[in-house]
């Protein structure tokens, strides 16, 4: 498995998994004394946590691999991360969009903030699960 | 993305070159295994660039190592 595979697979796991936790304890709490200050420091909590693992699994990968993680990306690899990068561009676009129209309606602010890093959460998935479509099926 | 119409003569070319392995070629065009192997396969077009350093590891015109299959 290319090395950038392994590396997207990495993110995409680590992003449901850690940011998947983070949306079940957000709804779980939601509307209980105190849970938007609690869920604030989940929020950083659960950010401080992705970034670790990313740091952790990508260094694994690299030890297992050196010679692969060491070379610069090839024509194909940067194809594969051009074309996937128009999916998350759509998903982060339409959920900003969404949340300017919710904010313009009377949306609570903190349920449009958390629908916006939803968005964003939607689209580091859509990148990664691209990538990894691209390098299976071929580009 | 379909399965490209382009397709190569590489497999048999690395065989007849002293059984040249992916890895070998790859380094010696500057891509990686993988990306030798999906274009070996059919999966990836390579650019008009990697197609002719593919073509010159293996002292062989272009259109001897790749062929176009299209209608």
């Amino acid at each position: 498995m290319p090395f950038r595979e392994k590396i997207a697979w990495i993110s995409l796991v680590a992003t449901l998994v850690v940011y998947g936790g983070y949306f079940v304890s957000l709804t779980v709490s939601w509307g209980g004394e105190g849970w938007i200050s609690d869920s604030f420091g989940l929020l950083v909590g659960t950010t401080v946590l992705f970034v670790v693992v990313m740091i952790a699994l990508t260094v694994v990968a690299a030890v297992l691999a050196p010679a692969d993680a060491a070379a610069p990306a090839d024509e194909r690899e940067k194809l594969i991360s051009l074309k996937a990068s128009q999916f998350p561009y759509f998903a982060l676009s339409s959920g900003a969009f969404t949340t300017i129209v919710a904010l313009f309606v009377g949306t609570d602010r903190f349920f449009a903030a958390n629908f916006l890093f939803l968005s964003m959460i939607v689209a580091e998935v859509a990148k990664d699960a691209a990538q990894i479509f691209y390098f299976r099926r071929g580009a | 993305m379909a399965p490209t119409q382009v397709r190569n003569e590489i497999r048999r070319l690395r065989f007849e070159h002293g059984e040249m392995t992916q890895a070998a070629l790859a380094e010696r065009i500057g891509l990686t295994r993988q990306t030798v192997n999906a274009i070996e396969q059919g999966k990836y077009s390579p650019t008009l660039e990697a197609a002719f350093r593919i073509a010159i590891v293996f002292g062989r015109p272009l259109e001897e190592v790749f062929h176009y299959r299209g209608d």
